[in-house]
C-alpha cells in the first residue's frame, strides 16, 4: 500500500512539475496577442484585450489564476476559435487515440510474436529479416518514413491516400510508419528479454521435467519475461506523442498532435498548456501503471 | 510454423487492401479544395486577413454586388447583393436601398428590413475590441442606418465618400440572421459578443452555399442552399481542407485526393503540369511583397544596428532600397511572372490606378554613392523574416543581402516563426530591424492598401514604424487631402503627392506582385478573379466551368 501511495504522490508532483514548466514555457514564447489582434489596433484596443485575456496580470497572478481554474475544471478558451479549450480537445482527441489505438495493437501482435520467435530460432533467415526490419524501423524517424510512404504508394503508384482519416484506407499510411518504430522496439525488447530467460535454470529444469515446449515457452518463458516488455509499453506511450505530432503534420491529420504545434505556433496558450499538461498527465500515469504492473508481477517490488 | 504463417497472411491482407481502387472518392457533384491555411472565425468583422477573406463569398451576401470578374470596380445588383436596386443621392451622403424579397437564411428564416438593419448597425456601434478596427476601417464614415419604410433601407454618410458603395459590397457588410444570432449564447433579446463568438463557429448566411461543418484551421465543408434567391450553385457539396505542406497538397492532388490546390510554389508547377489530367493556372495577386525599416524617420538608435550607422537614417534607407535590383528577383524566383511596379498602386484600383509614378527604382550607382558621401559603409544590421509565410520570403532575403552587401552593408538574416513579446529584440516591428510585410490589397482603392498600413492610424504607423519627415500633422492632413477628394484627377494627384514623400522617405520598399499558381483537374476551369481580394475561392454559378457538370 506505501508503494502505491508513494508512487500516486510522485506522480503528482511530477504532474505539478509539468503544468508550471508548460506556464513558463508559454510565457517565454512570445504574446499572442501579437499574433491574433487584428493590425492597427491602438494601444488602448491593445491592452483592452491583454486585459481580456488576463494578460496583463504579473505572472504569478496569472500562474495563480491559472492553477486555480485547473483545480476548478476551468481551462479557458482558445484565443483564436474562442471555443473551450476541453471541448476543442476532445473534438481532436479521437483521431489521435484512434491512431495510436492500431498502430499500438499493429506493433504488439506483429511485435511480440516476432521478438519471441527470433528469440527462439536464433539462427533461421526469418530471424535474420525480422532483426534487420526491427533496425530499420528504430533507425528511420517516421516521418522520414512517412513522406517515403507518400512518395512510393500515393504520388508513384496512386493507391493510398494521403490527407485526414476519412475511410480505413487513410489509415494505413500513419498507422503503418507509427506501428513501424513501435514495432521495432517491441521485437528487440522482447526477443532480449526472451533469450535471457531462456538460459535460465528453471528453464532447463522445466524441459527436463518433460514438458512440452509450447508450455515451457509460453508458461514459463514469456511470464518471466514480460517485465521488461511491459516496461517498453509504457516508454512507448510516451514516445508515441513525439512521433504523432511529425505524423499528423505530414499526412494533415486533425488531431492532437496538429493543435499543439499550431498552438505552439501561434501563442495560443490555454490549448498549449492544457495540451502539455493532458499528454504529460498520460505519461505520468501510464508509467505508474507500469510502476504498479511491475509491483504486480513480481512481488519483491512489493516488498522493497 | 504458425507464426511464420501468420506473418505471411497478414502481409498478403495487408498488400490486398492497399491494391484498392482509390478512384471511388470522387463525387460528380462535389469539389475538394486544399488549401494553405484556413480560417478560425466567421464572426463578421473579426475575420479580415488574407487567409479567412478567401472563405466568405460562397455563404454570406452584402447588400451591394461586385463584378468580381474585371479590375474595373464595377457595383450594381446584377452582380449580386440582397438590395434588388439602390440609388446614390447627388450629395454622396445618402444611399437608399431596395431590399431584395424572397431572400431566405440557410437556417430557414426569411430576410427582413430588421435583419439587414441589425447587421449594418452592429457594424457602426461595435464594442468588442476585435472587431472594432474593421468597423472603423468600413464604418466609421456611416452615420446611420435607418428604415424608410417595410422595404427600403437608407444609409447616411458623415462626408461625401467615394468609397462607400465599395466599403457595402464587402465581406464586413455581410447580413447574418438577427434573431439567429443573438439566441446563440446569453440573453436572446440582447447581441452579447459572445454571440458573435459563437456566430464565427455557426455561421448563417444567405450566400449560394451553407457551411455544414466548419473545423477551425482544419476544414470547412459548404452545401448547396436550395432556397437560394438567385442562380442556383453549381455544386452539391464544397469541401476545403488544409493541407499546409506544399508538397503534400500537390501530392493529394495528383493522388486523386482533391480537384484544386491553392499557393503551389514556382518549383512545383512542372510535377502538375506533367501529370496526366492535371494542369495549374495562376495570376498575379493583388498583394504587394514589401520590406521596411521598423523605426524609419524616428531616428531612434538601436542595437539591431551597429558599425557605419546606429540608426536607420533617411540615406541609408535610400541607398538601401536604391540597391535593390527587383527586376532580377522576379526573373531569379518568380521565373519572370511577378509583377514588379513602379508605385504602390495596383491595377485592380480602376481610375485610380496610377502606373506612372516613379516612387521605387533601381539605381546602384547612387546607392554607392550614398553609402560613401554619409560614411555608412560597414553599417551592419538585422533583417527579420518568417522562413515559411511568404512564398519566396527567405530567398528573397538572401539574395537581397548580397544586393546590399554590394554597397558595402552588412545584413545578417534571422529566422523565426514565433516572434517575441512586443518591444523586445526579435519582435514583430521592433526598431532598428528591417523585415519583409505584405500590403494586401483589402479593397480595390489606394486607400485600401496603402492606406490600410500607411495611413495616420493604418497599421505600420500605430506600430511605429514610419515617423514621416514632414512631421505627423502635416502628413496626416495630406493624407485626409487624398482620403477625401471626390475629384478622380485631383485625388490621384494628391496620391502622387504622398507617393513622393514615400520616395523620399525611402522606409519602406514595394518588392513585386506575387505570381500565386493553382492546381487542378484538366477537366476544371477555375481562375482566380481579378475583381476579387486576395486569394478568394469563388464557385458561386457562373464563375468557372467544370466538365463533370456538363
Amino acid at each position: 500500500m506505501r508503494f502505491v501511495i508513494i508512487r500516486t504522490l510522485r506522480a503528482f508532483l511530477t504532474i505539478w512539475g509539468v503544468i508550471t514548466l508548460t506556464f513558463i514555457a508559454t510565457r517565454i514564447a512570445g504574446n499572442p496577442i501579437d499574433n491574433f489582434a487584428p493590425e492597427g489596433l491602438s494601444n488602448e484596443e491593445y491592452n483592452y484585450l491583454m486585459e481580456y485575456f488576463g494578460l496583463n496580470e504579473s505572472y504569478f497572478v496569472q500562474y495563480i489564476s491559472y492553477f486555480k481554474g485547473i483545480i476548478e475544471g476551468n481551462f479557458g478558451f482558445s484565443y483564436f476559435s474562442f471555443q473551450p479549450v476541453t471541448e476543442v480537445f476532445f473534438s481532436k482527441l479521437p483521431n489521435t487515440l484512434a491512431l495510436f489505438g492500431y498502430a499500438f495493437l499493429v506493433s504488439l501482435i506483429i511485435g511480440i510474436p516476432l521478438g519471441i520467435y527470433a528469440a527462439i530460432y536464433r539462427n533461421s533467415i526469418l530471424t535474420t529479416f525480422i532483426m534487420a526490419l526491427a533496425f530499420t524501423g528504430y533507425a528511420i524517424p517516421n516521418y522520414i518514413l512517412a513522406i517515403f510512404a507518400i512518395l512510393l504508394f500515393s504520388f508513384t503508384l496512386h493507391l493510398l491516400p494521403t490527407v485526414g482519416l476519412e475511410t480505413p484506407y487513410h489509415y494505413i499510411m500513419p498507422v503503418g510508419c507509427l506501428a513501424m518504430s513501435m514495432l521495432a522496439g517491441k521485437i528487440r525488447y522482447s526477443r532480449s528479454a526472451m533469450l535471457d530467460v531462456l538460459n535460465e535454470d528453471y528453464i532447463r529444469t522445466a524441459r527436463s521435467k518433460g514438458l512440452s515446449e509450447r508450455i515451457v515457452i509460453f508458461k514459463h518463458a514469456f511470464r518471466n519475461a514480460s517485465m521488461p516488455i511491459v516496461s517498453i509499453l509504457g516508454l512507448q506511450i510516451a514516445g508515441f506523442i513525439a512521433a504523432v505530432v511529425l505524423v499528423e503534420a505530414v499526412f494533415a491529420i486533425d488531431g492532437i498532435g496538429n493543435l499543439i504545434v499550431k498552438a505552439a505556433i501561434f501563442s495560443n496558450y490555454p490549448i498549449l498548456q492544457y495540451g502539455v499538461m493532458l499528454w504529460g498527465s498520460i505519461v505520468v500515469l501510464a508509467t505508474l501503471l507500469v510502476d504498479l504492473t511491475y509491483a504486480l508481477l513480481d512481488p519483491r517490488i512489493r516488498v522493497n | 510454423m504458425k507464426i511464420k504463417k501468420f506473418v505471411r497472411n497478414f502481409f498478403i491482407l495487408l498488400t490486398s487492401i492497399s491494391s484498392l481502387s482509390l478512384t471511388s472518392f470522387a463525387n460528380a457533384v462535389e469539389i475538394k479544395v486544399g488549401v494553405l491555411n484556413l480560417s478560425a472565425t466567421f464572426a463578421p468583422a473579426q475575420s479580415h486577413s488574407n487567409v479567412d477573406s478567401q472563405f466568405f463569398v460562397n455563404m454570406m451576401e452584402p447588400l451591394i454586388g461586385k463584378n468580381a470578374k474585371n479590375m474595373d470596380n464595377e457595383f450594381g445588383p446584377m452582380f449580386g447583393g440582397l438590395a434588388e436596386s439602390y440609388e446614390i443621392h447627388p450629395s454622396k451622403q445618402i444611399i437608399d436601398f431596395k431590399i431584395r424579397k424572397g431572400v431566405k437564411f440557410h437556417n430557414g428564416d426569411d430576410m427582413t428590413i430588421e435583419d439587414v438593419l441589425f447587421s449594418l448597425q452592429s457594424m457602426i456601434n461595435v464594442t468588442d475590441p476585435i472587431r472594432t478596427e474593421r468597423s472603423k476601417e468600413f464604418f466609421g464614415n456611416i452615420a446611420r442606418a435607418e428604415a424608410l419604410d417595410e422595404n427600403t433601407v437608407r444609409v447616411i454618410t458623415k462626408k461625401p465618400d467615394f468609397l462607400t458603395e465599395l466599403f457595402l459590397s464587402s465581406q464586413q457588410s455581410m447580413i447574418y440572421p438577427k434573431k439567429y444570432l443573438m439566441g446563440l449564447t446569453g440573453d436572446p433579446d440582447i447581441d452579447e459578443i459572445s454571440d458573435y463568438r459563437a456566430f464565427g463557429l455557426a455561421p448563417v448566411g444567405t450566400g449560394p452555399y451553407k457551411v455544414t461543418s466548419f473545423n477551425p484551421r482544419v476544414e470547412i465543408v459548404y452545401e448547396r442552399h436550395d432556397d437560394y434567391w438567385g442562380e442556383k450553385a453549381p455544386y452539391d457539396k464544397i469541401t476545403m481542407v488544409r493541407i499546409p505542406e506544399a508538397a503534400a497538397r500537390v501530392t493529394a492532388l495528383i493522388n486523386g485526393e482533391i480537384d484544386l490546390a491553392t499557393n503551389i510554389a514556382p518549383d512545383q508547377l512542372a510535377t502538375i503540369d506533367n501529370a496526366p489530367g492535371y494542369k495549374t493556372t495562376g495570376a498575379v495577386t493583388p498583394l504587394f511583397h514589401v520590406i521596411y525599416f521598423a523605426g524609419a524617420g524616428y531616428d531612434r538608435e538601436s542595437d539591431a544596428l551597429s558599425g557605419g550607422s546606429k540608426t536607420f537614417t533617411k540615406e541609408l534607407r535610400q541607398a538601401m532600397v536604391s540597391a535593390v535590383d527587383r527586376d532580377l528577383l522576379n526573373d531569379a524566383l518568380w521565373f519572370g511572372k511577378s509583377v514588379v511596379p513602379s508605385t504602390h498602386s495596383y491595377p485592380n484600383y480602376g481610375k485610380f490606378y496610377t502606373p506612372d509614378f516613379d516612387t521605387f527604382s533601381y539605381d546602384i550607382e547612387k546607392a554607392k554613392k550614398l553609402i560613401k558621401d554619409n560614411n555608412l559603409e560597414g553599417t551592419k544590421l538585422e533583417f527579420w523574416t518568417d522562413p515559411y509565410y511568404y512564398t519566396n520570403g527567405l530567398l528573397a532575403a538572401q539574395a537581397m543581402a548580397e544586393m546590399w552587401k554590394e554597397i558595402g552593408i552588412d545584413v545578417t538574416i534571422r529566422t523565426t516563426e514565433t516572434w517575441a513579446s512586443k518591444g523586445e529584440p526579435g519582435s514583430w516591428g521592433y526598431n532598428g530591424q528591417m523585415q519583409n510585410w505584405s500590403n494586401p490589397m483589402y479593397y480595390a482603392d489606394p486607400h485600401g492598401s496603402f492606406g490600410k498600413m500607411w495611413a495616420p492610424g493604418g497599421a505600420g504607423m500605430t506600430r511605429e514604424l514610419w515617423n514621416p519627415s514632414i512631421g505627423m500633422e502635416a502628413y496626416t492632413e495630406l493624407y485626409n487631402e487624398f482620403r477625401w477628394e471626390l475629384d478622380p484627377e485631383k485625388r490621384n494627384a494628391k496620391y502622387g503627392e504622398i507617393m513622393d514623400l514615400v520616395k523620399e522617405d525611402a522606409f519602406m520598399l514595394v518588392l513585386y506582385q506575387p505570381f500565386e499558381s493553382y492546381g487542378m483537374r484538366e477537366d476544371l476551369h477555375w481562375d482566380p478573379f481579378p475583381g476579387h481580394i486576395p486569394y478568394v475561392l469563388d464557385f458561386r454559378a457562373g464563375m468557372f466551368e467544370d466538365d463533370r457538370l456538363n
